[in-house]
């Protein structure tokens, strides 16, 4: 029930294109439950058996298709961000065709929310694929719980392999954005002029503010359950907790 | 006696540790079993054509970074729905015990009987038991259309004791990174004994590989007789990008290239103009409008929460904000990364521990019988005694580790011990599963211990 409240939070707070792409845990749940009250080897079992397992494949199936969707996206951009990094310090850098610092400072600072607001997205999705995993690990520990089935350890032997959780690729474009900006923005760089405030969009506040949402969640759901087992994470601390929590903000600041 | 059988297995496999290039103390004993499901039952065909689509097929399971050979850059496809449904009925549990119940000598790798995420294409060839029948014939509808899967031929009863090795190799494929460059070798033994046995069926050519992908075989055009729906999902590289993009610019820039042409330049196998399209219209949007591509998912999010995080932090300027961003989102990238392999571990423990806990039962049985065997008369019940403690222990301190919640090198100390000592009081070959139950716990105690799970 925990994770329920919890995976509804993270939805209603991610992207809004993603929001149905979710597990639909309630669903599945409410089927197990249908599952267990029925009479075991009638026919509602069976069919309500069948439905649940239908769902999870469906669902797997909607998770694999977003996923892979979303990975092409990130390959094009991260190839595209790539090639514009290198046409900006090729023209205005340093030993580029134009030097102009002027010039190149300013391309760059497009480029850097861009980059940062890439990479974000990139996390998010390691995020979907992360909690949508965590959701079918315990819809399917509660299934064999209630029916005392074996469902469990097979099945999600399956999921691992599915695209949606072999994040590789992903993790290794993300790497690659975190190398590229500390090569192309490096620590030092003084601090921009409050004139850049309008800069930042719309974009970049939905993606920090997931970021932070999820994180957070992950916390929430690692804490110790009454079910914990073997089969549990253990909980997640998180050393700069107050300072994140203090960035989460689930309503509205009204502006004077 | 009951241990006969078992003992020759071994014995046969002590010899020919290296058949399939598998490494590892815990594989030792896979060759042995898979050789000797391949001498009973196969003759192996010409290995060159078949490898080459080994190769091709256990990419995926290493995906991003590797690039097969065949072509020069393959993207891998996945048949969106049946490619995973169809395995469900073989995901179920009871396979395995099935194949518990049937081979009481079971020694080798912990991965052994666990999940068997069997192939398609050995629909035929293995048993498909299941917890409910109901299960499978109730879905059926929704899953892969798979005629034949209902009813196997007898043969495969016979196959029934040996599928550990597959099994067993399937798992090793999908559960050990560290052999991941053998992969190729044990998908493609492994695959052999399917392609031979269920010949019959024609989509077992390109869906073999490894059970691990079945949902994402590379889907080879011109024998594509697979149980996928109208449009396989397409999994792109980096690589193959690269080689689109190579093509596109060869044809003239984006707004000039066709996928025709694009697709006859790139000359992958397995791609269609279906791909290509949606790939360069894709590529389109992202070169000439990334402001909108970019904030394609974003567009609807409501002013006023973004202002005021935007007031939030504005206070700092865009350069620090934009750092302050990575940092978080560095953060939950790192988080995501431990849980993910966390979450691998606990699955692979799981299996590990529920096999050992099989094990235990049906090798304390096997220790007594093939002890009185093994031993001078005299030291007989001595020894017999001696070994079923130890291995008591074993599982003892396993509980003890996950109890007291000790980190992994105290775990290891301690199961280590454990399993010396009872590899002390046994002979070298003939050790059998305490053996292999060793290098199994040896292999466990590297992971954070947890209780085993008995209901399971």
């Amino acid at each position: 029930m925990k994770f329920g409240k919890r995976l509804k939070q993270q939805i209603q707070e991610t992207l809004p294109a993603w929001r149905d792409k979710f597990l639909t845990y309630k669903e599945l749940k409410k089927l197990v439950r249908l599952i267990s009250s029925a009479p075991p080897a009638s026919l509602e079992y069976g069919k309500a058996e069948a439905e649940f397992l239908y769902l999870l494949n469906n669902e797997i199936d909607k998770f694999n298709t977003f996923f892979m969707e979303k990975e092409e996206d990130f390959i094009i951009k991260h190839k595209e961000l790539q090639q514009r990094i290198k046409r900006v310090i090729d023209t205005w850098g340093p030993n580029g065709s134009r030097p102009s610092e002027a010039e190149y400072k300013d391309e760059m600072a497009k480029v850097r929310k861009h980059i940062v607001n890439f990479h974000g997205e990139m996390v998010l999705l390691e995020n979907y694929s992360n909690i949508n995993y965590t959701g079918l690990a315990k819809i399917l520990k509660k299934y064999d719980k209630r029916t005392g089935g074996l469902l469990r350890l097979p099945f999600i032997q399956k999921v691992l392999q599915q695209p949606f959780f072999t994040t590789d690729l992903v993790s290794k474009l993300v790497k690659e954005c975190e190398n590229t900006i500390d090569e192309v923005f490096p620590a030092e760089e003084e601090e921009r002029t409050k004139e850049r405030r309008e800069a930042i969009t719309i974009e970049g506040k939905g993606i920090f503010r997931n970021t932070v949402a999820a994180l957070l969640t992950m916390q929430e759901i690692r804490r110790s359950s009454s079910t914990y087992d073997h089969f549990s994470l253990p909980p997640l601390n998180l050393p700069d907790s107050d300072l994140i929590h203090s960035f989460h903000l689930t309503s509205p600041i009204p502006i004077p | 006696m009951e241990a006969q059988p078992s003992l020759s297995i071994q014995r046969s496999g002590a010899r020919q540790p290296s058949n399939l290039g598998v490494s590892g103390g815990m594989t030792s004993s896979l060759p042995a079993i898979s050789t000797h499901l391949e001498e009973t039952y196969l003759k192996l065909p010409d290995t060159q054509p078949v490898s080459a689509e080994r190769e091709l097929m256990t990419r995926p399971l290493v995906h991003a970074t590797r690039v097969p050979t065949n072509s020069e850059v393959v993207g891998h496809m996945f048949s969106s729905s049946s490619g995973f449904s169809s395995d469900l009925q073989y995901s179920s549990a009871s396979p395995h015990e099935k194949l518990l119940r049937n081979t009481p000598f079971i020694s080798q790798s912990p991965t052994n009987a666990a999940a068997l995420p069997l192939p398609q294409s050995s629909n035929s060839a293995l048993p498909q038991s299941t917890i409910s029948s109901h299960y499978n014939k109730e879905n059926s509808g929704s899953w892969s259309t798979d005629p034949g899967f209902l009813d196997f031929p007898e043969w495969a009863d016979q196959l029934i004791s040996d599928d550990e090795a597959l099994a067993s190799n399937w798992n090793e494929l999908l559960v050990d990174n560290n052999v991941m460059d053998l992969e190729p070798k044990m998908a493609y033994q492994v695959a052999k004994p399917c392609t031979t046995i269920a010949a019959q069926k024609p989509q077992v050519h390109q869906q073999l590989p490894s059970p691990s992908i079945e949902s994402r075989s590379v889907v080879n055009p011109s024998s594509s007789t697979n149980n996928a729906p109208a449009k396989p999902r397409m999994r792109w590289t980096p690589e193959l990008h690269e080689a689109f993009v190579e093509a596109v610019n060869q044809l003239g820039g984006s707004e000039r290239a066709t996928p025709k042409g694009v697709l006859k330049l790139m000359k992958v196998e397995g791609l269609t103009i279906y791909h290509v399209k949606s790939h360069l219209q894709k590529y389109r949007t992202a070169r000439y409008r990334p402001e909108s591509s970019e904030g394609s998912s974003e567009k609807k999010l409501t002013p006023i929460e973004d202002i005021s995080s935007l007031d939030l932090k504005t206070g700092m300027g865009i350069t620090e904000a934009l750092r302050l961003q990575m940092e978080v989102q560095k953060r939950l990238h790192e988080q995501l990364e431990i849980q993910r392999n966390l979450q691998l571990r606990i699955e692979e423990q799981g299996r590990y521990l529920q096999m050992m806990f099989e094990n235990q039962k049906s090798g304390l049985d096997k220790l007594k019988v093939s002890s009185s065997n093994l031993e001078n008369p005299p030291t007989l019940s001595s020894d017999a005694t001696k070994e079923s403690p130890a291995k008591n222990e074993l599982e003892a301190s396993q509980m003890d580790n996950v109890n007291s919640g000790t980190d992994p090198v105290n775990a290891n100390s301690i199961l280590e011990v454990s399993s010396q000592e009872m590899g002390g009081e046994k002979k070298a070959p003939e050790t059998g599963d305490l053996e292999k139950a060793e290098s199994c716990v040896s292999e466990l105690s590297s992971q954070p211990s947890k209780r085993p799970r008995f209901e399971e």
